[in-house]
């Protein structure tokens, strides 16, 4: 029995939307940070192939099965998203660490995505250079992310400390509101 | 005077503006220059130094002169020095003019045209030398008053800015003949492509051409290229957009006018600073006109002939029915028929060229000269000397002027490039390759025909795309007839008139002839003894003129001259628009606890710990001070429970069969030996041997621990950690990653802490849960890690649950903890618990302090043969006895302050800072001893426990004699937290 | 200024931060005796030109990395990750 609830990650609506864009606000359960001790990628591939059906991820590199998302998120590390898995035959291999609740995820969907996302993120958002589900870790403002692009590039989740969840909430609403405000302008 | 069938202004739609407080009428397509002339407004400003008025001089971005503020209405701060030329108007529009004491037409300070004689180049320098006295209190004064353009309003702006990034294969400079036609080429070779210009629209000189192109009427072309560029998916228009900078790597800066360019609105940006990263670039910035320098050249309706013929073309509107025109360029006798075609008077086309081309039915003065002008607040004749020497005078509405062109190469010249003189084509180009991946076309490179321009846009694109790997297209060259293009530079006029340069920083010929004479012979120091190029316009009409009499001056070749630096950014760019998004709650992220909304709620004051936000102390009813609520917080924990937040603290898991390994490196003690289930204080150096930071590590499994750094330190240990683990042993087998997100974690101290924590979880036992051990038990249903660690001294527990639990736990605490007659604190109690026991923290740890300073050479294991900082502290001045060592202190008279930051003294020394002995870190009012206590450092400091010292603080004047005691104040055998 | 990150490719200078020469990543061994500490912790040739240096892809991937480049022209050469150099220098 739990005598305890979990807190939404802002306070105020968890779905905003800004001229033709929607940005909607939680902070996933079940993620769970995957990093393969120096020399042991074999054997945590291993394992994962056998035991979920899926490899760690190259660099930006988003691997999926039926119910888990594995995203790469930097130097050796992974985060793991969905259904609680079995990951105990990993330990030995591999830092797995609970991140549940710990990032603040923004799902940013609708036709001006790179418009917005040009006014807080220095990275090449070019479909050439970022393409459908793809990760990349960079800067949202001043704000350590992760972007993960969809499957099929409607949509991009934004990742970031669940500390800076609010502040992460002013830029995006800024910008979002910053281009609405252009396209009603008819510039 | 508008003139019907000309320009691309929409009549239809007529726009009310203001200015000067005087309404006027303009319509869609204009800019305010071009209304202002419209309605014959010629004066629009007052000059910077000698306040003679001013009009317009040319139709974009150069102008030195059109700047006028600009009022936003409701929406705060309006805008001074903005450039009519450059700004569109709309309706409703409010601006006024500048720099002028009393109504423009007659402004009080013109007086300073009067005393022009002793106001020469270097007047400042010489002038308000002496005497020496009167610098602060008359001079000073005086200049700030008569010094700046323009006013600041003062107020917040309230519309937004916008910074953004642009990415693209290549990004082409200008949209005149060369620009589109290289953006074209490229676009249809598939690359990326970011076509901007700082005009509202695409085709710069299109707009004034006669010419046909690929057997089509120029506008005719122009649209067809625009409309093509617009279709493709790889090509991106910005038009309104000035590049400002050219950066290392490829990175442009550009300024785009948003909502500037309407009605404000309170929601469109003003402005947005792009930084653009393009692979490769191309420079097709176009070229200025060149002024002549004659005697008072500079009333209002002396303009570039260019800008009077941009002015027809683009927006229908001559400045006068009856001009002039003095040029020495082909260009300039087409704009005179040009503008004679449209219905104005041409009574002259002075041509200094004795073989001056006579292109139609107008009075051509070859080999003649204007020598003087006349008119008070706009030109209203002048006087024309021709080859013989003999003086016409002439009535006249306005006068056009051409002394060649100014190819735009600022851009390329950013990165530290000089620029060449090229006799030939009388202008400076930009040396090949000065910014990597930047390529000329067009005018900007000395190709002044329409023809070249064309041939060079589509070699530059061919450039281009070979560096981008993509294969040249089939797209044919566009083709136009070839032009004569003759110019010969005609700098100046020779006269014993004023004749203005710099019309932007009042600088004359004379001025630059006086520097050389007074020994300012390097443009650099010309530059800056004249102040000539230095004003808002950054000199770009007048730079080059300037260095040519410069060069005459000091009888060098203008080659051998050469140019000041060029330097972003190109156009003006304001700091709103550079900071754009660090207003308010945009200049730094803030990190938010889970208890953030409840201690907001308490009314707790949040202080700034880093990038996070703590609750300082929780006033109550009746509290009138912060030290009210504080003193009373300690006393929670010292004889109840408190409660408090350290989710703050960083949390790093370390994973692997090397960690053990890792963290005796990386420790000063040992952490290997650290039974499964227990919890060790820890002490990390620098490679360097000082202290780094100090935390606690516990082993939570067999090859698993988590580590705590403090607040501030916990960035720069995990990048630190990282550091050592990628590079000085990358095949170790562990793996770190910081868990400080993931947990929320709260301190549960004094007497009645293990009531509390127990009645949270089933079967507790004390004992199973010594001091510096952890258990993982579920807390209210939920599973947590409780650690038993004391910053207070007190019984203290350290509860972490998963962070979105976090809010819910913390409720829950308070309300336990105020049942047992205790509650939350604050970080002021913290502060005064950790004093009250020495526990130290970055006040202490400030990166100049050993592990010895400290009293904690125990922490640096003898057993470990290597650890990061082993050798450093291991260092003779390092370990010298004689260094400033950790010490308590406590005021003599039981009361006085004592305050962080003062220096101790002995107590018979006079206080300086050749006698300073050491310094205080720490202080506050000890609610539990009833007296000021301090920590702080001094010399040989543990050897002189009992000894009287002197703190003094020179800043706030205050002395207090001091006993230096040990640093633990309160329970100094530790029995209250361990037992 | 652009980075070439040998994880996450070419990105903004904005993303890495500085930690000084190369000279940090070469710890001398525990006994190398006083004169090479000295060396390590304070001396730096500091020429303009070429030029390698540590940074960190601080609000990216995390890796730090040796970038070379050339201070008079500018130009990046190139970037390695620092833990390809493969040594264990520690304990």
């Amino acid at each position: 029995m739990t005598d305890l609830s979990l807190a939404p990650v802002v306070t105020g609506p968890s779905e905003i939307s800004h001229g033709a864009m929607q940005l909607s606000i939680d902070a996933p359960q079940n993620i769970t940070a995957l990093l393969p001790h120096p020399n042991c990628l074999d054997a945590v591939n291993t394992i994962l192939k056998s035991d979920l059906g899926l490899k760690f991820p190259a660099p930006s590199e988003v691997v999926t099965n039926d119910t888990l998302r594995l995203i790469w998120n930097g130097l050796d590390h992974a985060l793991l998203l969905g259904a609680p898995a079995p990951l105990a035959p990993l330990a030995p291999y591999a830092l797995l660490a609970d991140q549940s609740g710990a990032l603040a995820r923004f799902t940013l969907k609708g036709p001006d995505l790179a418009e917005v996302l040009a006014r807080l993120c220095p990275l090449d958002l070019r479909p050439t250079a970022f393409g459908p589900r793809r990760s990349a870790r960079s800067l949202l403002g001043h704000i350590d992310a992760l972007f993960v692009t969809s499957d099929d590039g409607g949509h991009i989740e934004i990742f970031v400390m669940r500390s800076m969840a609010q502040s992460a909430l002013t830029e995006l609403t800024h910008a979002m509101q910053g281009v609405a405000a252009r396209k009603l302008a008819v510039l | 005077m508008r003139v019907e069938g000309k320009g691309r202004i929409n009549r239809d739609k007529p726009l009310n503006f203001t200015f000067d407080g005087k309404t006027y009428q303009g319509f869609e397509g204009d800019s305010l220059a071009s209304a202002l002339l419209a309605n014959d407004v010629a004066l629009i400003g007052r000059s910077f130094k000698y306040h003679r008025p001013r009009g317009i001089v040319t139709a974009g971005s150069d102008d030195p002169n059109g700047l006028v503020e600009l009022s936003r209405g409701p929406y705060g701060a309006a805008i001074p020095n903005t450039r009519a030329t450059m700004q569109s108007l709309y309706e409703g529009l409010v601006a006024n003019s500048q720099n002028h004491l009393g109504p423009l037409g007659f402004d009080l300070l013109a007086v300073n045209d009067l005393a022009a004689p002793f106001l020469s180049a270097g007047f400042y320098y010489k002038t308000f030398m002496w005497p020496r006295r009167f610098w602060e209190a008359v001079y000073e004064p005086l200049i700030r008053r008569a010094a700046g353009l323009g006013r600041l309003s003062r107020g917040m702006q309230a519309e937004p800015s916008e910074k953004a990034f642009g990415h693209c294969d290549l990004l082409v400079i200008g949209a005149g003949p060369s620009g589109l036609t290289a953006a074209l080429v490229a676009a249809e070779a598939g690359a990326d492509v970011i076509l901007v210009d700082e005009n509202t629209e695409l085709g710069g000189r299109l707009w004034l051409e006669d010419t046909v192109i690929d057997d089509m009427p120029a506008q005719t072309w122009l649209a067809q290229i625009s409309a093509k560029l617009s279709a493709m998916p790889n090509v991106r228009i910005m038009p309104r957009c000035t590049v400002t900078g050219a950066y290392d790597g490829g990175t442009y800066g550009m300024i785009e006018r948003v909502g500037l360019e309407h009605a404000p609105s309170g929601t469109v940006p003003r402005e947005c600073f792009w930084r653009i990263t393009a692979r490769a670039a191309i420079l097709a910035t176009g070229a200025v006109e060149r002024p002549i320098a004659f005697a008072d050249n500079d009333r209002p309706a002396i303009m570039m002939a260019g800008a009077m013929r941009s002015y027809l073309d683009r927006y229908g509107v001559l400045p006068a029915r009856k001009i002039a025109l003095f040029v020495s360029t082909d260009q300039g006798h087409r704009d005179a028929l040009a503008l004679q075609a449209a219905g104005a008077t041409l009574a002259a086309v002075i041509d200094p060229r004795s073989d001056a081309p006579a292109l139609g039915d107008y009075p051509l003065y070859r080999g003649a000269e204007v020598v003087a002008t006349r008119g008070r607040t706009r030109i209203s004749g002048i006087t024309i000397r021709d080859a013989a020497g003999k003086t016409t005078d002439m009535d006249i509405g306005a006068l056009g002027m051409s002394g060649g062109w100014n190819p735009n190469i600022h851009l390329a010249c950013h990165m530290g490039a000089r620029a060449i003189w090229n006799a030939e084509k009388s202008c400076f180009l930009a040396p090949e390759g000065a910014v990597p991946a930047l390529h000329y076309a067009g005018s900007a490179a000395g190709y002044f025909s329409t023809a070249e321009c064309f041939t060079s846009g589509f070699a530059a694109a061919i450039n281009a795309l070979s560096e981008l790997g993509l294969t040249a297209p089939h797209t044919p060259c566009p083709i136009a007839p070839a032009s004569r293009e003759t110019a010969r530079p005609h700098w100046v006029v020779s006269g014993k008139k004023r004749a203005w340069i710099d019309f932007a920083n009042d600088v004359t010929a004379k001025d630059i002839r006086l520097a050389a004479q007074e020994g300012y012979q390097s443009v650099e120091h010309m530059k800056r003894y004249t102040t000539q190029g230095m004003a808002p316009d950054q000199g770009r009409s007048s730079n080059t003129t300037a260095i040519a009499v410069l060069a005459d001056a000091t009888g060098r070749g203008i080659s051998e001259t050469g140019t000041t630096t060029y330097r972003p950014p190109f156009v003006p760019v304001s700091l709103g628009a550079i900071g754009a998004g660090a207003q308010g709650k945009g200049f730094a992220p803030e990190r938010l606890t889970t208890s953030h909304a409840a201690s907001v709620a308490r009314n707790a004051p949040m202080v700034a710990t880093g990038l996070w936000y703590r609750a300082s102390y929780f006033p109550q009813n009746g509290e009138t001070t912060w030290l009210q609520s504080c003193n009373r917080e300690v006393g929670y924990v010292r004889n109840a429970v408190g409660v408090v937040d350290v989710s703050t603290l960083g949390k790093i898991a370390v994973s692997g069969p090397d960690a053990a390994r890792f963290l005796d490196f990386v420790y000063g003690n040992m952490m290997s030996s650290l039974p499964e289930g227990r919890v060790r204080y820890g002490l990390m150096l620098r490679e360097d041997g000082f202290v780094m930071d100090d935390g606690t590590c516990a082993r939570v499994g067999p090859y698993d621990y988590v580590i705590t750094t403090t607040t501030a330190a916990a960035a720069e240990v995990m990048a630190h950690l990282e550091f050592v683990a990628q590079v000085f042993c990358p095949n170790w087998k562990l793996s770190l990653t910081s868990t400080t997100e993931a947990w929320a974690q709260f301190a549960v101290a004094g007497p009645k802490a293990f009531d509390l924590v127990a009645g949270l979880t089933t079967d507790l036992r004390r004992d199973e849960l010594p001091f510096m051990g952890w258990v993982a038990r579920d807390v209210l249903g939920v599973p947590a890690r409780i650690f038993r660690i004391s910053f207070s001294g007190e019984e203290g527990y350290e509860i972490a649950v998963p962070v979105g639990y976090g809010a819910s736990l913390y409720d829950a605490l308070l309300t336990r903890a105020e049942a047992m007659g205790g509650g939350p604190y604050g970080v002021e109690a913290l502060n005064v618990l950790r004093l009250e026991k020495g526990f130290i923290t970055h006040a202490e740890i400030n990166g100049r302090v050993t592990a010895g300073d400290l009293g904690m050479t125990g922490l640096l294991s003898k057993k470990k043969s290597d650890f990061i900082g082993r050798a450093g502290a291991a260092r003779e001045g390092l370990l010298d006895p004689a260094r400033p060592a950790l010490i308590g202190l406590r005021p003599v008279d039981g009361q006085s302050k004592i305050l962080a930051g003062g220096h101790l003294f002995e107590a018979d020394a006079k206080p300086s800072r050749e006698t300073s002995k050491g310094y205080v870190s720490s202080a506050c009012f000890s609610p539990t001893l009833g007296h000021p206590i301090a920590l702080g450092f001094f010399v040989d400091g543990r050897a002189r426990h009992g000894d009287q010292v002197k703190m003094v603080d020179h800043l706030r004047r205050q002395e207090t004699l001091c006993e230096i005691c040990p640093p633990v104040f309160f329970d100094p055998d530790g029995g209250r937290m361990r037992d | 200024m652009r980075i070439p990150c040998p994880i996450c490719g070419e990105r903004d200078s904005r993303e890495f931060r500085p930690k000084g020469d190369i000279t940090y990543a070469d710890r001398p061994a525990a006994e190398a005796g006083a004169a090479a500490w000295h060396s390590y912790l304070h001396l730096r040739d500091n020429q303009p030109g070429q030029i390698v240096e540590i940074w960190r892809h601080t609000h990216g991937c995390g890796a730090w990395i040796s970038v070379t480049r050339n201070t008079v022209s500018h130009a990046i050469l190139g970037a390695q990750l620092l833990r390809d150099r493969g040594q264990d220098h520690a304990g």
